[in-house]
């Protein structure tokens, strides 16, 4: 029983944890993070301007973080 | 053979396509209102993801986004964020309204909410709320199907030839075959335009730089207007705000409709990760033929015309026929949506409670597809005229679906709401939300949707502290019973729950 007691706080630390990563990875493509990548043109990465890229792989980070969220915390 | 010949083929082509899917998905014994409406309840994860998807991008995602991209540029990121956050309802919203409509046979948002405010007077509210914001939305994609038909055509389909083909199609294939005719087709029409719009990209791409490396293309936007790669510093209220002021769209009725489709909620919770992909990557080449469009079509005219004239000047006629298809197709698998969910509010929460209360399931069913030929039949009409009250109601339409937030989170989350904060709330969030669309416009950068919101909250929260609690009875239906299911999935993950979590719905 006790172990049993133990998982659920650990569920409830797990969504605190998770939540908190998630707003991380919004914050990044928000103001102040997203708008200093939104006036980088340069360097160039996989060809593309560094504004472009950061914000494809922000919001593929931020999907990601979702999945990763559904898989391990979320009923159903 | 004329190219628009070609294209117009293609398209008839299409068109008969997606009838033969309503006669294909009808009820083949006798139809029930939840079969017609939600489809039975046996929405497997494939059709769910695409219906979803598709519904979710109209002829937007075709021709307004490039258009945008094109004059703005990179600027466009701000409705990704919406793309992303948005669909995290279809769990935290979807999920509970799943088991409640398949507990208590649910259909529509009015069904849920006026049951557990005990109210008909917010059903009706809601009701005529979402039927104003929804009529002339579907109006505006018929519209949007007549002015591909046009285009395609360069004119020789008229306008109002276009949108009376789109109103006899639609409505063929939703009297056929319901909610999953309108599912099937929707699947249909995702497929295409994700995949035509891939090929369309690369194709243009290939065409203007001479090779399918991207960072051609890049380098010369870089060089000759940079200023399309970033973002102003004074765009970021407006970018850190937009995907608020879109936050309607997975719960507006066409959306919310959806979550009761579905044959179990496993198929929300992936669905709500799970379709920003699609949303997101079907602006990939939507951004490359942009901004190809930026540096061989520049000063265009009406720059919602940046992909068919660039479609029409480097791909081949077969493949523009293809793409302006899809572009039909992405205008009608929304426009359905909004048709059929439409009558369903018609039917389910105005003819059967108010009307005509004894009805039986096929005299209901009956109205409801009468509704649907004479609902689109009005927005036919509508479509034929340029009305600016028309196009506004459409500019606030998602913000005015979204006031029925709080009301919602009342019934699922907390019991704190009651009915008369839940009616004060939407009054209120409508009417701020015209005053900050027409008569203040968008005051502090702010949209009207989240105007509307605020206020609403307010009011809400304000009215609900002086009013009757809903009855326990009621909470305990609801309340109760989603607490039921959360401590049941706790058990058999864990064989226990603790109280302090059991509520959440995480």
């Amino acid at each position: 029983m006790q172990e049993q007691k133990k998982e659920l706080v650990s569920r409830k630390k797990r969504s605190i944890v998770f939540t908190i990563i998630w707003l991380v990875g919004f914050s990044l493509v928000n103001y102040p993070i997203g708008a200093w990548a939104g006036q980088k043109i340069y360097p160039f990465v996989l060809g593309m301007p560094f504004s472009l890229f950061y914000f494809w792989s922000a919001y593929s980070l931020l999907i990601a973080i979702g999945i990763i969220m559904a898989w391990k915390l979320w009923r159903d | 053979m004329a190219p628009w010949i070609i294209s117009l083929i293609i398209i008839s082509i299409y068109c008969i396509a997606v009838i033969l899917i309503g006669i294909a998905s009808r009820d083949k014994g006798v139809s029930t209102l939840e079969n017609y409406y939600v489809g039975g309840r046996s929405i497997g994860p494939f059709v769910s993801y695409f219906t979803y998807v598709a519904t979710f991008h109209s002829s937007f995602a075709f021709l307004g986004a490039a258009g945008q991209i094109y004059t703005n540029g990179i600027n466009f990121f701000a409705v990704f964020t919406s793309c992303v956050v948005s669909p995290l309802m279809i769990y935290f919203i979807g999920r509970p309204v799943w088991y409640l409509g398949k507990k208590y046979n649910f259909m529509t948002q009015a069904d849920l909410l006026s049951s557990y405010y005990e109210s008909n007077v917010l059903r009706m509210i809601i009701s005529v709320v979402s039927l104003i914001f929804l009529v002339p939305y579907l109006q505006s994609q018929i519209m949007g199907g007549g002015i591909i038909f046009e285009t395609v055509t360069g004119g020789r389909v008229p306008y109002w030839a276009g949108t009376l083909i789109i109103y006899i199609v639609m409505i063929s294939y939703i009297l056929l075959g319901g909610f999953k005719a309108v599912a099937w087709t929707d699947t249909m029409q995702g497929l295409m335009m994700i995949f035509l719009v891939w090929i369309g990209g690369g194709v243009v791409l290939g065409k203007v730089t001479g090779t399918l490396d991207w960072s051609v293309l890049m380098n010369r936007v870089a060089q000759e207007v940079p200023e399309k790669l970033i973002i102003p510093v004074e765009y970021w209220p407006t970018y850190m705000t937009t995907f608020m002021s879109l936050f309607g769209i997975s719960i507006y009725p066409p959306s919310f409709i959806r979550f009761y489709s579905v044959k179990n909620p496993k198929t929300l919770k992936w669905l709500a990760v799970t379709s920003p992909i699609y949303l997101i990557f079907f602006y990939v080449p939507i951004f490359l033929i942009a901004f190809s469009g930026i540096l061989v079509m520049p000063g265009l005219e009406r720059a919602d015309m940046v992909l068919p004239a660039m479609l029409s000047s480097y791909a081949p006629p077969v493949l523009t026929g293809l793409i302006m298809a899809g572009a039909l197709a992405a205008t009608m698998s929304t426009a359905d949506s909004q048709l059929h969910v439409t009558s369903s509010i018609f039917t389910i929460d105005i003819y059967k409670p108010f009307i005509n209360k004894d009805a039986t399931e096929e005299r209901a069913l009956f109205v409801g597809k009468i509704a649907i030929v004479v609902v689109s039949a009005i927005a036919l009409l509508m479509s034929q005229f340029t009305n600016a009250l028309l196009v506004a109601i459409v500019a606030v339409a998602l913000g005015g679906c979204l006031q029925i937030l709080p009301s919602l989170l009342g019934a699922l989350y907390w019991k704190g709401i009651t009915k008369e904060g839940a009616i004060t709330g939407i009054i209120v969030g409508v009417v701020v939300l015209c005053i900050t669309q027409f008569v203040i416009a968008s005051p502090l950068g702010l949209h009207s949707g989240v105007w509307g919101l605020i206020f609403n909250v307010l009011s809400c929260i304000i009215v609900s502290r002086f009013t009757e609690a809903p009855s326990n009875e009621k909470v305990e239906m609801f309340h109760g019973y989603i607490r039921e299911i959360n401590e049941e999935q706790d058990r058999a993950k864990y064989g226990s729950v603790l109280p302090q979590t059991a509520g959440t719905n995480l």
